[in-house]
């Protein structure tokens, strides 16, 4: 698994890189007016060096032996504990879209029950008062203390 | 007016209880300030002018002064704590401050930060003191060549932060790099790979990268395992919450040499904390006598930077108050309110008006003095704060990531960079890709590129003009020789790599 | 009964946070709660498209200062800065407000000129709404003190003598000093480096250091210098002498044609549609501010040439100067809206 994603990285890399090479060798100048180097220089040649790398990752893992590979450090990659911190994203990402929408406070409440009591599978009174009180406790020192506009949503605040 | 005289005088000035409240005023928010991510002292300086231009000018600036030195030492506060850099200079201190929390040495990685902040800091404002004629002539005289051979050396350290794969370093840095050209290019007035969306013309938010990649990246990691029980062992006797003996024995050479570096890079125009924070870390990596702990838990890896990006406050102040040239974005907010005084900073200022300058001054070692004691105390009372259990806690941090990144430009842009940084810094954790190196290129790149391109238009494309100024030619034999000795160790690195293979 | 106290729990705090957010809508920005009753606008915003300290948020705050200090306004209106693409983020933003009357911005020709080099811009400075044009601020050319050259004449005579050598440095290749070096450049035939900075500080040592031979600026960017007599002053970009400088030639009085070049001005505008009384409100305000003794003064020291013109002329001079700037960046190959 260690060596497949390896490779993957490797093949990712350097497809970004290229595209970003082919965007910055189209679109902008290479050399400027009087042959100074031009926007397009510095992302073409750190692209470049990006593209080389990403192959010779991939690659190394590709035609390393096994055995090399078994003194390299593994990868943690199980299924279910992915699954966890993908899901502790998904729920920040909801509260993140929906905070135009409904404002600071209200996004942020749905966002913790989201965790606290969606994901952690908490109980209780406690963990309801937790899911309050945070957003609140924010509001009041950023938003109020502090006067920084926080989103407001159809809801005002 | 000599140095000794103005600050005798600066400080009969500066210890009227009008002047000391304020100060004290200034470091308390200032310490509040640089603990809450996003908001940073430019901010919060520009939000309190209206307020503080109705005060006398010396009280004003002594004020601002304060919330400059105070968000330096909140910053370290959460880097320790949460990995979250409450301060873009104390993304550094997130390295090993946050690891020693988790190995339970949190009080004394805070405890070590505000001592070496003190020490650093005091330092610091000796130097501006007595040295600020000479170190204004250096500032002058550092021109795009030598900014661009500052650059390749510091580039040249961050490999220095790859940790195991020297290869996943590598990439991790050119994707900084490359990351760092996306905005408007500066010579041309071009866009770079922004797609026509105004939010990147400037450039992606940079505290939306470090709090994403450090602190949101972490949490993800760390919720990989049910998060009833706590992630951090926290000891409860006092002896254990402070730093020792030995720590502030261990810790002598990284405060020096934070010190001194933190202020010379600190007078240069641009350079900034977090530059100089970075380059403290590595050198002191070179020198440590433990090389191998940095990354894991080293006291020193908290001592260097912390005294670096707090000795640069003072450097900062060079060019500021000699020249009338800001040395950084919150040396510029300053200047804003100098002007707005009718003080016009310029190098007539010491001349014109000692009797605001050396206030100021003076000032800046009682805050100092005031902070330490403020936070010293405060030690153990924040170390206990990870008792609390992370299913409360880690929500709170993913809040406050979010609100303090919405808070630097108001833009729900930024917020969205956030979370795929966030994303990003999981990712690269889980297949050991070090996200040190790519922040701290993203910082480095944009002025690596524009000091190179200027001295190739300086100098025609030749570039001969780097050996033919004494500072870049020194600075470019020091990368060579880094150069050389960093290949030789890798070489002997990986040779130990492949004969392990052949057993 | 667990579940009924947490219920309970759960609405009582709800409410409050409701009540508390209701409360707190009157402190926080949405828009849609300042008074539009025709009165004096009460919670104005001026925006400027620099960071804090920059060229045009120190001059923003002090003509609201002025304007507090004349009792032409009743308190000093906040700043905020938008420094992001240049003042295209903030058009943008007074585009989100339009129909109101609570967003002034004071814009220079910037505003003109990023989104006419950018591709696909979709705010200008013709969707706003104008309210008056308040002041010119002619560049001036500054050199190191000490330096063999005393006028834009000389400059140009040494750069055709040696094309390609001499060194001009300002800011973003885009930026007003850039676009009049090239105009000047274009005009007489001569060629000169330009070599960008970010920031004018570093334009400045740059200058001291001997890497630049001049650079161009408002008198305000290099009036401590020049009193410092570390830098000399040697052309003023515009017909008429400028006070805080009584010695510098001005660009007319050496043959150089001034109309050509981009002129640096500074002006008030509003987001688009905003009410009439409103602007109104905002021009007589300024009007005021700018016939007394303080901006006078303000003025002299920084090389300021008062010129109010009320809303509707400068509308008309926002245009005219539109397409002069379009023409000029048309012929440099710069203009990329078209």
């Amino acid at each position: 698994m260690t060596r497949v994603v390896h490779i993957a990285l490797g093949v990712v890399v350097a497809l970004i890189a290229a595209v970003t090479l082919a965007q910055a060798l189209t679109g902008l100048a290479f050399l400027g007016a009087s042959g100074e180097p031009g926007p397009a220089l510095f992302p073409a040649i750190l692209s470049g060096a990006l593209i080389v790398l990403g192959l010779s990752l991939a690659l190394g893992y590709l035609i390393w032996p096994k055995a090399r590979l078994a003194n390299r450090e593994k990868l943690n990659l199980s299924r279910p504990e992915m699954g966890r911190a993908g899901g502790v994203w998904l729920s920040l990402a909801a509260g993140v879209a929906l905070m135009p929408a409904l404002g600071f406070l209200l996004s942020s409440i749905l966002m913790l029950a989201l965790l606290v009591l969606g994901m952690e599978r908490l109980r209780g009174y406690r963990p309801v008062v937790a899911l309050l009180a945070l957003p609140i406790g924010i509001y009041v020192v950023f938003a109020v203390l502090l006067d920084v506009r926080l989103p407001t949503g159809i809801f005002g605040a | 007016m000599d140095a000794f005289s103005g600050l005798a005088d600066g400080f009969a000035t500066a210890v009227t209880p009008t002047n000391l409240l304020w100060l004290m005023i200034g470091c308390l928010l200032g310490t509040l300030v640089g603990i809450l991510p996003g908001l940073g002292p430019p901010a919060t300086i520009a939000i309190l002018l209206p307020l503080a231009t109705n005060l006398e000018p010396a009280t004003g600036l002594i004020m601002m002064a304060g919330i400059y030195y105070g968000a330096k030492y909140g910053g370290s506060t959460t880097s320790i704590l949460l990995n979250i850099p409450g301060e873009s200079s104390s993304v550094v201190t997130c390295l090993d401050g946050y690891e020693m929390a988790k190995k339970g040495r949190a009080g004394p990685a805070l405890g070590m930060a505000a001592i070496a902040s003190f020490i650093a800091g005091t330092v610091g404002v000796i130097g501006l003191t007595f040295l600020a004629p000479v170190v204004a002539n250096l500032a002058v005289s550092f021109g795009p060549p030598e900014y661009s051979a500052l650059m390749v050396f510091a580039l040249l350290l961050v490999i220095m932060l790859a940790g195991e794969s020297l290869l996943k370093g590598f990439i991790s840095m050119l994707l900084g790099l490359l990351l760092a050209t996306i905005g408007t290019d500066l010579f041309t007035g071009e866009q770079r790979f922004t797609g026509g969306r105004i939010e990147l013309a400037g450039g992606f938010e940079f505290i939306a990268i470090s709090i994403g990649l450090f602190a949101i990246g972490e949490v993800l990691v760390n919720v990989e395992q049910r998060t009833g029980r706590q992630i951090f062992k926290v000891p409860s006797k006092l002896r254990e919450l402070l730093p020792t003996v030995k720590d502030l024995k261990d810790s002598r050479v990284a405060i020096a040499q934070g010190s001194v570096l933190g202020f010379f890079i600190g007078c240069l125009p641009g350079a900034g904390a977090t530059v100089a924070s970075f380059i403290s870390y590595t050198v002191q990596k070179r020198v440590s006598k433990h090389p191998e702990e940095f990354g894991k838990g080293s006291i020193e890896g908290v001592a260097a930077p912390e005294a670096a990006n707090n000795s640069e406050t003072g450097g900062a102040m060079i060019p500021l108050l000699t020249l009338g040239i800001p040395g950084s974005s919150t040396g510029a907010v300053l200047l804003g309110a100098l002007v707005l005084y009718g003080l016009n900073p310029g190098p007539l200022l010491f001349t014109d008006h000692p009797e605001v300058v050396w206030p100021i001054i003076a000032s800046m070692y009682l805050g100092n003095v005031a902070l330490l004691v403020m936070n010293l105390p405060m030690v153990p009372l924040f170390a206990k704060l990870l008792n609390v259990p992370y299913w409360v806690m880690y929500p709170g941090i993913l809040l406050i990531a979010v609100v303090g990144t919405y808070s630097v430009n108001f833009s729900m842009f930024d917020v969205w960079v956030l979370l795929a940084f966030g994303l990003l810094g999981y990712v690269m954790k889980k297949i050991g890709m070090p996200p040190a190196p790519l922040l701290l290129a993203f910082v480095l790149g944009p002025i690596a590129e524009n000091a190179v391109r200027q001295t190739l238009i300086l100098s025609d494309n030749n570039p001969v003009i780097y050996l033919q100024r004494p500072i870049s030619a020194t600075l470019l034999v020091l990368a060579v020789l880094l150069l050389a000795s960093l290949t030789l160790g890798q070489s002997r690195h990986l040779r130990r790599q492949v004969l392990e293979i052949d057993d | 009964m667990q579940r009924r106290l947490t219920l309970t729990t759960l609405i009582v705090v709800s409410a409050l946070s409701l009540a508390a957010c209701g409360s707190g809508s009157d402190t926080a920005e949405d828009g849609t709660t300042d008074g539009t009753t025709g009165g004096a606008p009460s919670r104005t915003e001026v925006v400027t498209h620099n960071a804090v300290g920059g060229g045009s948020d120190v001059f923003t705050r002090q003509l609201i200062k002025l304007m507090k200090e004349s009792d032409n306004i009743d308190r000093l209106w906040p700043v905020r800065n938008i420094p992001a693409g240049d003042a295209i983020g903030a058009m943008s933003f007074l585009k989100e407000k339009s129909g109101e009357e609570n967003y002034i911005a004071q814009m220079t020709p910037t505003w003109l000129v990023t989104p006419m080099t950018v591709q696909n811009s979709n705010v200008t400075v013709a969707d706003m709404t104008p309210i008056a044009g308040l002041a010119s601020e002619p560049q001036v050319v500054a050199v190191k003190a000490g330096s063999p050259l005393k006028s834009m004449n000389d400059f140009i005579a040494a750069a055709q003598a040696d094309p390609g050598k001499l060194v001009q440095t300002g800011g973003s290749g885009t930026a007003t000093d850039a676009l009049t070096g090239l105009a000047l450049q274009k005009s007489t035939g001569a060629k000169w480096k330009f070599l960008s900075f970010e920031d004018t500080g570093s334009r400045i040592t740059a200058v001291l250091r001997g890497d630049a031979d001049i650079v161009m600026g408002s008198a305000g960017d290099f009036s401590e210098q020049v009193r410092a007599g570390k830098m000399e002053v040697i052309t003023i970009l515009g017909s008429e002498k400028l006070a805080v400088f009584p010695d510098a030639p001005t660009a007319l009085e050496q043959d150089i044609d001034v109309e050509s070049l981009p002129l640096q001005f500074r002006g008030i505008i509003g987001a688009p549609d905003m009410p009439e009384d409103a602007v109104a409100y905002y021009q007589e305000a300024l009007e005021k501010t700018l016939a007394t003794d303080g901006w006078a003064e303000y003025a002299e020291s920084e090389g300021l040439v008062t010129d109010f013109r009320d809303n509707a002329a400068f509308g008309t001079y926002l245009e005219e100067r539109t397409e002069v700037l379009g023409g000029l960046l048309e012929d440099l190959g710069l203009r990329k809206d078209q």
